[in-house]
């Protein structure tokens, strides 16, 4: 009975991320959508998903074992509002997702309340009768992205709801230059628009740098205007359930409006009225972005202020870009550099990424991934 | 990224006279050149944003697609047993005998396999008792041990005090009082607490729990001598032996002599692989001698412990391994869902994180001297001095500095620091 002595020194205690599971709590009116990510490795615990027994949990193994799954996570959270329980109910199926230990299950729920939600109460209990060092961590997706730590000493929080007035609203704008700002087509996208934009072409094909860095900027201004108007437009319509494209097409079209924008640079077609292009172009990335709003979830009563702020979002978020290249670019147009490297390679570059990823898309072969497999695993 | 020379874009400023043809091949230049630097781009691209801690949910293409290998399948005898004794529980929790089984069994599989979730297990079987003040004699240790998991020491011992009259005879209650007394830096007591092993006990475990104490407190060299004569005469196939390597390990690198370490580290490892502790002692002696590509083999596969994912990025980095960059994101990803869920058990290894990986000195000394306040081993020393002269204040590590004055640890690495210290303070 002396082998468990292993043990001198404190160091020999920390090891692995203990069991937590993520969840985000959306209140909207009288409704709480829950987004509720629980380890794999906790639902084999608390419900079995290792069907076969081979240690493998597989897509189907778990898919098999969803509803068993959210039966355990509905009996371990009540919610209520104004002190009246909430009920619970399946949103949509259940996807998974990584984090930084392992897979997990991803649940989506929405609670009704019989009362507006201000006065949330929240009853947490997953886990704890097996596991004592579980914790639960809630965010309030309010606008306050306030977090909630539940413990076996804590299981039971009141909090009071942002009145949404400015919080959502917020938010949406912050998600709208979060998207601008994370997703590298439209950074690129919007690059290949800049580049040129210190520079008038002559009649006979030369460059020539623009006189004011003011002309320069509401060239340019003109242009992102001309795609965020034509983003919202179709972003709405398809938000609102009333257009909408396979998301395949969208994403290819998307892809290939990166080449045109990148190529207008080295065979220009369209010069002084390249907004129009702007406007064609931001009608098709609409399209695209409602695919990210519905990933976030987003539908119902608060959706027209949401697009809303979404879309001044991604116009705050494009400006911010412009008025950080536009005056570098504006000081350098007079050098070769700028006209031959960065204009025409930059833009070629632009080219050949954007190629890649519409030939990825349009024919769904996967061409970097498995390449940067190949170097990595070297 | 571009080299303007040779950009071939240059001879698209073209002059009214060209023909089409030379805008044609012109293009094809561009081209060719664009495809290169575009893959170069996306592969940099998709590498940064391949492993992002929490990505956006999906669906797997194929119900065959495995999405989590867990650590033991469900037909494991041990994790069939565990499910035994819950059922048995259940029907019962007040059963002490079958809780304190249980607890024993999650106890001794968070040790092997370093995984915190069964000491989480364990702690759910004790519930009944886990305030009460006097718990039975199984519950005392059995929680004195999780306690002691979750750094709280001070819990840990006035449980072990109430155990040592409770339960005198059980040499498990004597080792751990001996170990936190030690790690809150009570050596005189912690020795006092080693004494009544060599009673109750094989006399293997009161040599180890006796030369642990003295290799901090200034006579590594002569516990080792010890431990190693008493070794001889323990059969190599006595789990027992694998421990004593372990700490045989740390006092012969303590006395200086780092090759020797590292050879009876890996002998440790070869009885008893999934001993984590030495697993990252080597490591760190090899990241220390300059040997650092030996620790991407060492700890393969074993990223789940995030003990070793330090190391192993580290040592990564210092190479320049490509698996570096993905391994330092997981790191942090971790440490931030350390910090969202509230916990602070990892000063240490995060202080070193911030100072080696990170460099950033500053950063790295606040954990170091929060971590201080917690725990006082050698390890914790260590880091606050390397940081407090990574910060350019050196009296950020005067009680470092006198902690080792006072016990007079020996490990020259930590008397070069102490040296480099008081230089600078004077």
């Amino acid at each position: 009975m002396l082998v468990a002595f292993a043990l001198f020194g404190a160091g020999r205690a920390w090891a692995h991320k203990p069991s937590d599971s993520y969840l985000t709590l959306r209140p909207e009116r009288s409704v709480v959508h829950v987004r509720w990510d629980i380890a794999v490795r906790d639902l084999e615990v608390a419900v079995g998903v290792d069907g076969d027994g081979d240690g493998r949990v597989t897509w189907g193994e778990l898919r098999a074992q969803a509803p068993a799954a959210r039966a355990y996570a509905v009996a371990h959270l009540a919610l209520t509002a104004s002190g009246q329980r909430c009920v619970p109910e399946h949103e949509r199926d259940e996807q998974v997702v990584g984090h930084s230990d392992g897979a997990y299950l991803v649940q989506f729920l929405v609670f009704r309340c019989s009362l507006p939600v201000s006065a949330l109460g929240v009853d947490y209990s997953l886990l704890f009768d097996l596991d004592a060092q579980h914790r639960g961590l809630a965010r309030l997706d309010d606008g306050t992205g306030r977090v909630l730590i539940f413990d076996t000493d804590r299981r039971h929080l009141e909090i009071d709801v942002a009145s949404d007035r400015g919080g959502q609203l917020q938010a949406a704008i912050r998600a709208g230059v979060h998207h601008i700002w994370a997703g590298y087509d439209h950074v690129l996208f919007l690059l290949a628009l800049l580049l040129p934009a210190v520079l008038r072409r002559r009649d006979g094909g030369t460059w020539t740098g623009v006189a004011r860095l003011g002309g320069a900027l509401a060239d340019v201004a003109r242009v992102v205007t001309a795609f965020t108007l034509a983003h919202s437009l179709t972003l709405t319509l398809a938000a609102l359930g009333l257009v909408s494209l396979p998301s395949r097409v969208v994403e290819s079209l998307i892809a290939a409006s990166v080449i045109l924008a990148a190529a207008n640079n080295l065979y220009p077609i369209l010069r002084r009225d390249r907004w129009i292009a702007a406007f064609a172009l931001g009608l098709l990335h609409g399209f695209g972005f409602s695919a990210t709003l519905r990933d976030a979830g987003l539908s119902g009563a608060g959706l027209l202020k949401t697009l809303f702020g979404f879309n001044l979002g991604v116009e705050i978020g494009q400006m911010a870009i412009v008025a950080v290249f536009v005056p570098v670019a504006f000081v350098l147009r007079q050098t070769r550099i700028y006209r031959s490297a960065i204009l025409l390679g930059g833009s070629a570059v632009i080219v050949a990424v954007a190629s890649v990823w519409f030939v990825e898309r349009a024919f769904a072969t996967p061409i970097l991934a498995p390449l940067a497999a190949r170097l990595s695993s070297r | 990224m571009f080299a303007p020379r040779s950009a071939p874009g240059l001879a698209l400023r073209s002059t009214p006279g060209q023909g089409p043809a030379s805008h044609l091949r012109t293009a094809a230049r561009v081209l060719l050149f664009a495809a290169v630097a575009g893959g170069v781009l996306a592969f940099w691209t998709r590498r940064s944003g391949s492993r992002d801690g929490d990505g956006r949910p999906f669906s797997p293409a194929n119900d065959s697609d495995v999405v989590e290998t867990l650590p033991r399948a469900s037909g494991d005898p041990r994790v069939l047993e565990a499910k035994r004794l819950r059922r048995l529980l259940a029907s019962n929790p007040r059963d002490v005998e079958v809780a304190a089984r249980l607890a024993r069994l999650e106890i001794d599989d968070a040790r092997s396999t370093s995984d915190p979730r069964h000491l989480g297990y364990a702690q759910a079987a004790l519930v009944p008792w886990w305030a009460d003040a006097d718990a039975p004699a199984p519950v005392l240790i059995l929680r004195a041990t999780i306690r002691q998991s979750r750094h709280d020491f001070i819990g840990a011992l006035s449980d072990l005090e109430r155990a040592v009259v409770v339960a005198p005879d059980d040499p498990q209650v004597w080792l751990t009082r001996a170990v936190v007394l030690s790690v809150l830096g009570r050596y005189g007591e912690a020795a006092q607490s080693c004494r009544p092993l060599s009673r109750i006990a094989a006399s293997l475990v009161a040599t180890v729990c006796v030369a642990s104490i003295q290799g901090i407190t200034g006579h590594a060299p002569e516990a080792a001598r010890r431990l190693a004569g008493e070794l001889y005469s323990v059969a190599p196939g006595d789990p027992m032996r694998a421990w004593g390597l372990s700490v045989l390990a740390e006092l012969t690198a303590w006395s200086g002599n780092h090759p020797e370490a590292r050879r009876l580290a890996a002998e440790a490892l070869t009885s008893d692989p999934n001993d984590a502790y030495t697993r990252a002692l080597l490591a760190d002696l090899s990241i220390a001698d300059g040997r650092a590509a030996e620790v991407p083999p060492l700890l393969g596969g074993r990223e789940q412990n995030d003990g070793l994912l330090l190391r192993l990025a580290i040592a990564e980095d210092a190479i320049g391994a490509a698996g570096a960059s993905g391994h330092i994101r997981d790191l942090a990803a971790r440490f931030d869902a350390a910090r969202a869920r509230g916990d602070a058990l990892h000063g240490r290894e995060e202080a070193r994180f911030w100072l080696v990986i990170r460099r950033d000195p500053e950063r790295a000394l606040a954990l170091a001297r929060a971590n201080w306040q917690v725990q006082h081993e050698p390890a914790d020393a260590q880091i606050l001095m390397e940081t407090a002269l990574g910060a350019h204040q050196p009296g950020a590590a005067e009680p470092a500095v006198t902690w080792a004055r006072e016990t007079g640890f020996q490990d020259p690495v930590l008397v070069a620091l102490r040296r480099r210290i008081e230089g600078e303070v004077r």
